[in-house]
């Protein structure tokens, strides 16, 4: 009775834990194995439920992940029906009920069920050895083989993470003068044939952010100049260093009344003006 | 042999599928322990990740030794998974379905291999952004720009936001879970619908093995899109469906029903086409089940087929209206390509191909053999089963080859269309290529020639997987990762292009309406969270600002212009530079057409990195307008 009915205690703690860790906010370590469990709980415990025969292990594997990813689907649409918005704790209060539900489910469907002979059970277990010993089953050979070729396998994901975190793109640096539209990241569109994001209208901006961003692979000196009203002499001249990956930014006045511009210079070639961008004036 | 008795309603012959077949004699392959073929098909995965990483060293797909790599590697993985399956010697329904498993696991990490730090694949990027979307905003029908038929099935997002709010997972690498989870799910219950129906797990073996040669199957059907994961419920249906009409206990057959139910649920909230293939399967074998009398199955079948067309009109209805306009086009272009094809026998379609000759040439081949082996199994099937519903069902099923032929030869994207339609005309195909195939393996003739016979064999099928894989996605052009080329899908997608997409959604927020060329237009709507504007090459077709690309740029609410400098240095291999555009590029852009949003007064010079540049349009007046 107790070994029968381990595997409900076990998805029941799993997705308890699960929930809890994710709630918390634990380390990755600990979200992200308890976090699956808790994933795939509620279609192992409603498989049980629903189909309720033993089928062979694959099968029982196969319609156990089926369920788990039906019931995201079924259970976010039955959200949206009772208006509960779908964020983070809804997912996972939909998983840890499901799985508690899924426990009661399987419980009483075990009850209502004749027990299981204990002298047959252990012949259709001497059966199944037996079929699996004459069919070559898993040898600790076998299981070394099928797991040198899961190791080579990883190792050809993390050959290619690898290769691909290495791979050479041109040096670039890029400049931008973006002005501050507040509410832009509030929009949400109605549809993709209505009108743009209504923030964009820079016409009234009085403000906007001067930023450099350093992609060349190696540490870089910068020198930035503003310039307006079409003048030659720059209003104000910044000079700074940055690393790779790394960016600088300042906020100044904007406005669309007059030419406003900046050069970027990566020095120390102060000739040439590597890039530039404007107020379009 | 296989023994077929009659119809499905024999069911305590076909309970359980699974039956080793004795095998007369041993082959190559047929020797080798499956952990050994795992361990070959493992190492295989190495050499074309070793290919993979030739390409990015610099060449791309122009290094001869990354591309012969690749097809090394591929090799290493098809042939002894294709040797053992074609293989005579017994084997049991765990081994099968364990190289089965293998093959599909080796070909996934291939393609996670291909971009293994963030999806590159253009349709992965509109669900990335979906799933973000419903992730930040709770909502279910999110608009996404770029996919706004996608909104209304939001299947995959659901699942994938239920994972990253489990386990915390970037949506990167949940959406590789779920891609990877559901491919092999739906590779799995394809087999297990071929053992349950077909009652041999070697034929059904052979048939997912046929099955692996549908063009889209290692690329379209395992990428994170919504199809990958309604293929595995409509898997989960065929299956579940079979099994209510087969199982001895009537409460069984209703267990299996109610999941079978669940399933066609989640099928239709997940893909549209996906559940019009789902239907059209449940009916076909209801009328094939009518036709050799098992009355019972054609009446479960017909209840669930009405079900899922119910549900699907249902769903159009009240929550998807725009799925009628979605495919009215495409319809309306099969339609008339087909007309054509039958009045003329010749289409007026252009026949543009960007494939080596070689891989057009397998192409061909590959039509002819698979349409012989249909004729042969259809033989087969008429001879010996033809009081078998499923094998008559897909006996039916597979004059979808034929009109996918015409398809492909007759329609605007015909190559990519019936690329599509193969993951599901296959189904039935791969069934009665299967039994041609296994009758022909088993024939005492052949069995005369023994192994030099299963190596031809196995050589004939291993070309129509390599067919499948060479003209599928990716093109050759970018079978290999590499260097950048411009206006060109996966190649195209670089750091800048991440970069710039970022960029414009942290400082100008999303939705904003936007021209771009091919290249970085869906890394605008992933992770730009732009609304990029199709059909706006006339923006780019001249060197000066002239009022009809004013009256363009305002008839289409432009709020930014994208330009890129090395368009103006290369053609696209895909062919076009810009979205929608249907004409292909024959010359580079102009520079000057490129620079004259330099000079235009009141339109701001944003954002510049030396290659990419943003404009900003919005003070030439005509943004924000109400709709």
């Amino acid at each position: 009775m107790y070994r029968r009915n381990l595997d409900i205690a076990l998805a029941a703690v799993i997705a308890i834990l699960g929930g809890l860790a994710a709630a918390a906010k634990l380390p990755g370590t600990a979200t992200i194995p308890l976090g699956i469990g808790l994933f795939f709980a509620p279609g192992y415990l409603w498989s049980e439920a629903i189909l309720s025969q033993r089928l062979p292990g694959i099968e029982r594997t196969m319609t156990s992940v089926g369920m788990a990813l039906i019931f995201p689907i079924l259970g976010g649409f039955l959200f949206y029906a009772l208006h509960i918005p779908l964020l983070k704790t809804a997912w996972i209060g939909l998983l840890v009920v499901l799985t508690l539900l899924g426990v009661v489910a399987v419980a009483v469907q075990r009850l209502r069920e004749p027990p299981v002979d204990q002298r047959q059970y252990q012949r259709q277990q001497q059966r199944r050895n037996q079929q699996a010993r004459r069919s070559g089953g898993l040898t600790a050979l076998n299981a070394g083989i099928f797991g040198l070729a899961a190791i080579i396998g990883i190792g050809a994901v993390a050959f290619s993470v690898e290769k691909a975190e290495a791979q050479k793109f041109p040096a670039q640096s890029a400049l931008s003068m973006a002005p501050i539209v507040p509410g832009a990241q509030s929009f949400v569109g109605a549809s993709a044939n209505s009108a743009g994001n209504p923030a964009a209208d820079t016409s009234h901006a009085t403000q906007a952010h001067l930023e450099v961003s350093n992609y060349m692979g190696v540490t870089e000196q910068y020198r930035v100049q503003l310039l307006e009203k079409g003048k030659k002499v720059p209003v104000k001249t910044w000079n700074f260093t940055l690393a790779n990956g790394k960016s600088w930014q300042v906020t100044i006045a904007y406005t669309q009344n007059y030419a406003m511009r900046a050069n970027l210079y990566v020095l120390p070639d102060t000739t040439k003006i590597y890039t530039y961008v404007d107020n379009g004036q | 042999m296989v023994a077929m008795d009659g119809s499905l309603d024999s069911r305590a012959a076909v309970r359980r599928p699974s039956r080793a077949e004795r095998a007369p004699e041993a082959s190559v392959f047929s020797r080798v322990p499956i952990s050994v073929i795992a361990l070959i098909a493992a190492i295989g995965v190495f050499v074309s990740s070793m290919g993979y990483a030739d390409g990015r060293a610099g060449a791309g797909t122009s290094s001869g030794s990354g591309v012969a790599l690749y097809w090394i590697g591929q090799l290493l993985i098809l042939v002894p998974v294709a040797g053992r399956l074609i293989s005579r010697r017994q084997m049991s329904n765990g081994s099968t379905i364990t190289l089965i498993v293998i093959l599909t696991v080796a070909e996934y990490l291939l393609k996670v291999n291909y971009s293994p730090l963030g999806f590159t694949f253009n349709d992965e990027f509109l669900h990335w952004r979906g799933t973000t979307n419903m992730l930040q905003s709770g909502k279910l029908f999110e608009l996404n720009y770029g996919l706004p038929i996608g909104t209304h099935y939001p299947g995959i997002e659901e699942v994938t936001s239920a994972l990253v709010s489990a386990t915390g997972l970037s949506v990167f690498e949940a959406g590789l879970i779920v891609a990877g989870v559901a491919h092999l799910l739906y590779i799995c219950f394809l087999y297990l619908a071929f053992c349950v129906a077909i009652r041999s797990h070697r034929i059904a073996g052979i048939a997912v093995l046929i099955y692996y040669s549908a063009p889209a199957l290692t690329s379209f059907n395992s990428m994170f899109v919504y199809e990958t994961l309604a293929l595995a419920f409509m898997g989960f249906c065929m299956v579940a469906a079979l099994r209510s009409a087969i199982e001895k206990s009537p409460s069984d057959r209703t267990r299996w029903f109610i999941v079978a139910v669940l399933a066609i649920f989640a099928t239709v909230i997940t893909h549209h086409i996906t559940s019009y293939m789902l239907t059209g399967f449940l009916i076909l074998v209801a009328i094939a089940s009518r036709i050799t009398g098992s009355r019972n199955t054609a009446a479960r079948f017909g209840i669930l087929g009405a079900i899922s067309l119910t549900s699907i009109v249902l769903w159009i209805a009240f929550i998807a209206p725009d799925t009628i306009s979605y495919f009215s086009p495409t319809v309306t272009g099969i339609v008339d390509g087909l007309n054509q094809l039958t009045k003329s026998g010749s289409s007026d379609t252009p026949q543009v191909s960007t494939s080596p000759a070689v891989d057009t040439f397998v192409g061909y081949l590959a039509v002819l053999l698979i349409s012989a082996l249909i004729v042969a199994g259809c033989w087969q099937a008429w001879k010996r089963h033809r009081r078998h519903p499923w094998i008559i069902g897909m006996m039916i099923g597979c004059l979808g080859w034929f009109v996918d032929i015409g398809v492909r030869l007759g329609t605007p994207d015909g190559q990519e269309l019936a690329g599509r339609a193969a993951t599901f005309v296959y189904i039935p195909v791969s069934v009665l290529a299967a039994l041609a195939l296994t009758r022909l393996v088993n024939s005492r003739p052949v069995r005369q020639w023994g192994a030099a016979v299963t190596a031809v064999v196995v050589a004939s099928i291993v070309s129509l997987l390599v067919d499948g894989l060479a003209n599928g996605w990716p093109p050759s052009w970018e079978r290999l990762p590499g260097p950048h080329l411009v206006a060109s899908f996966e190649s195209s997608v670089d750091p800048e292009e991440i970069r710039v997409s970022d960029w414009t959604l942290a400082n100008l927020g999303p939705g904003n309406r936007m021209a771009a060329d091919n290249g970085i237009y869906p890394v605008l709507i992933g992770y730009g969270g732009q609304n990029p504007l199709q059909q706006i090459d006339p923006l780019y077709e001249t060197p000066t600002w002239t009022s009809q690309v004013y009256g363009y740029a305002a008839a289409s609410q432009l709020q930014y212009v994208e330009t890129d400098t090395r368009l103006t240095q290369s053609l696209p291999p895909a062919g076009t530079y810009f979205p929608g555009d249907t004409t292909f590029a024959t010359k580079t852009i102009p520079l000057a057409n490129l620079t004259k949003y330099n000079n235009i007064p009141g339109v701001a010079r944003i954002y510049s990195d030396g290659t990419i540049t943003l404009y900003n349009l919005v003070s030439q007046g005509y943004v924000p307008q109400k709709p």
